[in-house]
């Protein structure tokens, strides 16, 4: 990137859009102020298993085990502030894709290279068995890989390392699975 | 920050949630491409994205903790937990594409595969939470409490009373059971 490009925010490797370096001083800058509002910072996984708590605990309370899950974690599912903050990141992603227009797709289009869309059980899939492994260690890309990291957790210097290492082993070999077909 | 009621509490959560959707829309990583794409080596988005938030955040933390504004709680090292859990996590993402934030983002931007994604990730926090009895002391299994790797030392148990995550062998059954 040249220093002019830098300077407009503007990254040419990937189309016209704000710089990555921009966009992640920014969620840098809502970390912090996060650490002081909420004493800690951003979280996300956390909210989906409460809500799944709290959920459970309505419809199928027995099935779920909800009395003994509350007894393991000591404390009782709670629809709190890490989850209006779910509920925002919806929100968020909405206000911006219908105010500032959908530029996830706009100057971008499928080359050669480009990964597929993915199909909606490989949607489901992939997302219950990530969530289940973020639940296992206790936070995800955000409490571990963004806020643990940064307050210098050994467990998220653990946890994200490891866990984009095994992410991108098989993301390279389904991608050189996938391309002798293409050839075809 | 001083101490806040739980409506100001839910508001600026929701008001940091709106603002981080935004920036991850903004920035591209609302989309599963990006991010499988940073996992094939062929998108730097993520780790340039992620890098500076870790290092703006960082330099944050430390200022607040130095002024007494904010606490130091790092996760608990439970190694099971945590290599079990990353390598479950890292396959996820590889075939979904997603992050739980992401894919909350996504699915507001209107993207299908976002709402796929978050029914895959309440189905598993559903059944985290029907397992999550059984499960607890395989995870905690040699656990090192909450490490923290600038000071060199564990943060250690005393420190947080109720921090039930880190004791391997409490008896909670039988005293919890009765505050509840």
């Amino acid at each position: 990137m040249s220093i002019h490009q830098a300077s407009i925010g503007l990254d040419p490797a990937n189309g016209h859009g704000p710089s990555p370096y921009l966009i992640g001083a920014a969620i840098g800058l809502l970390n912090v102020f996060a650490f002081g509002a909420f004493r800690k910072g951003i979280g996300i996984s956390g909210a989906y298993e409460s809500t799944a708590a709290l959920v459970a605990r309505r419809v199928a309370p027995d099935t779920a085990h909800v009395n003994d899950y509350v007894k393991a974690r000591k404390e009782p599912p709670k629809f709190n502030s890490e989850s209006w903050m779910v509920v925002g990141t919806i929100l968020g992603g909405m206000a911006a894709a219908r105010l500032l227009g959908g530029s996830s797709d706009v100057g971008r289009m499928e080359s050669a290279g480009a990964e597929p869309k993915r199909s909606p059980l490989a949607s489901a899939a992939g997302g219950a068995m990530l969530m289940f492994g973020a639940r296992m260690a206790d936070g995800c890309t955000s409490g571990h890989a963004l806020s643990g990291t940064a307050q210098g957790a050994g467990s998220s210097w653990l946890f994200t390392p490891l866990m984009f290492g095994v992410g991108s082993l098989l993301a390279r070999q389904a991608r050189g699975a996938r391309r002798p077909n293409k050839e075809l | 920050m001083a101490e806040m009621n739980k409506f100001t509490q839910n508001a600026l959560g929701l008001a940091s949630g709106i603002i981080f959707g935004a920036l991850l829309q903004r920035g591209r990583l609302a989309d599963s491409r990006t991010i499988v794409g940073q996992l094939t080596g062929d998108d730097s988005r993520v780790a340039k994205t992620m890098g500076t938030a870790v290092v703006v955040g960082a330099i944050g933390h430390r200022l607040l903790r130095r002024r007494g504004l904010t606490t130091f709680e790092p996760k608990p090292m439970n190694p099971v937990g945590l290599v079990g859990g990353a390598v479950l996590f890292g396959a996820g993402m590889a075939l979904s594409g997603y992050c739980p934030g992401t894919a909350a983002a996504a699915a507001g931007s209107g993207r299908r595969e976002g709402v796929w994604a978050m029914s895959g990730m309440l189905a598993a926090a559903a059944a985290f939470v029907a397992t999550y009895p059984r499960i607890k002391k395989a995870l905690e299994v040699g656990t090192m409490g909450r490490v923290n790797l600038l000071s060199g030392k564990s943060a250690g148990r005393p420190v947080i009373p109720l921090d039930v995550v880190v004791r391997p062998r409490a008896d909670s059954d039988t005293d919890v059971t009765a505050v509840i």
